[in-house]
């Protein structure tokens, strides 16, 4: 009987800590959903806009930036235009170039492009490797796309995958 | 002796009491004010959301979802009140900039008189005031790209940026 102000006051004490750790939980939570959608977005316009540019060969196995992808899976030493470099090259220094440019991935992630082609060994990789055996805040956006390769039709898989620095 | 000791600590009990509801009012008034602060950015990141979409596709833009392309851009930003015309189906309060990454490294605004030896395109001119950005990264058909001296029509990368300023 002694205590019981005490104890009653504690109790209150600690529902309130509870509402208060509650609100911040919530408001915190709201914040980063809508970061994540737009986020998302960014990294799906990144990877498809990159496909999509063109390099400056007319060449068609070197045109755009998935032609030179295509070509690494199907001929990788193959020459566009005048280029010293074989395609695969080409397309590895290309990637990293134009994805360098934008300055929120280039300060704020680290970027990881692989293009593979299922039941093959060899892959198409450029970036920070790390970015697989880590486990942070990573954002994931994923393409298809339907190339010849020697005579045969295949479809190429790539995956553009942003990790917190 | 033992009434006063307990009248005592129903006393300091009442005063804790009211100095915790008085707690709890601060937190319930700064949680309303927080929600409809949130409720405010969720808003203008809405309509930030909405213009960037809308953007890189409407036909007065692009050549197709997300690539935009640069004689319309030149046409519609050398447009004078480019915004007045917008409003009914953009709104107001609202920038926009399109921005190729070329080689030349520097900023050149796009006019017609020095089209197609130009980057970029702004609409409705950033203000010194509050606003919520995003940018996305986008294509831009360049319908007369000069290689040597032939002329080839390739697709550049870039990025947008709209912007919606707090009112």
């Amino acid at each position: 009987m002694k205590y019981r102000g005490q104890s009653t006051l504690i109790l209150i004490l600690i529902v309130i800590m509870i509402f208060l750790g509650l609100g911040i939980f919530l408001l915190s939570f709201a914040g980063s959903i809508q970061k994540e959608e737009y986020m998302n977005t960014y990294t799906n316009n990144l990877l498809l806009s990159l496909l999509r540019t063109d390099t400056g060969y007319q060449d068609a196995s070197c045109k755009q930036i998935s032609d030179l992808i295509g070509c690494s899976f199907s001929n990788p030493n193959w020459h566009c235009g005048e280029a010293g470099s074989g395609c695969k090259e080409i397309g590895e220094n290309l990637v990293d170039h134009y994805i360098n440019k934008f300055d929120d991935v280039k300060n704020k992630y680290n970027y990881l492009l692989v293009a593979r082609v299922e039941g093959r060994t060899d892959t198409f990789v450029v970036g920070n490797e790390s970015v697989l055996e880590n486990r942070g805040d990573r954002l994931t956006a994923n393409e298809v796309l339907l190339k010849d390769i020697r005579g045969r039709q295949y479809y190429i898989k790539i995956t553009l995958i942003l990790e917190k620095k | 002796m033992k009434g006063q000791m307990e009248l005592m600590e129903y006393l300091f009990l009442t005063v804790f009491v009211i100095l915790i509801i008085i707690v709890l009012m601060f937190f319930i008034t700064g949680w309303q004010v927080t929600q409809s602060g949130i409720e405010r950015t969720k808003e203008v990141s809405d309509e930030v959301t909405f213009l960037m979409k809308k953007f890189s596709t409407m036909d007065y833009f692009v050549k197709e979802d997300g690539v935009f392309d640069d004689a319309k851009l030149t046409v519609l930003s050398s447009m004078e009140n480019v915004c007045e015309e917008l409003r009914p189906i953009l709104g107001s309060n609202w920038f926009a900039t399109i921005t190729v990454f070329d080689e030349s490294g520097s900023i050149k605004v796009c006019t017609e008189s020095n089209y197609p030896d130009c980057n970029h395109w702004s609409f409705c001119k950033k203000e010194n005031r509050d606003f919520v950005s995003r940018k996305l990264p986008v294509n831009i058909y360049r319908n007369t790209n000069r290689i040597g001296d032939s002329i080839f029509a390739k697709n550049d990368i870039g990025v947008l940026e709209v912007g919606f300023y707090e009112i």
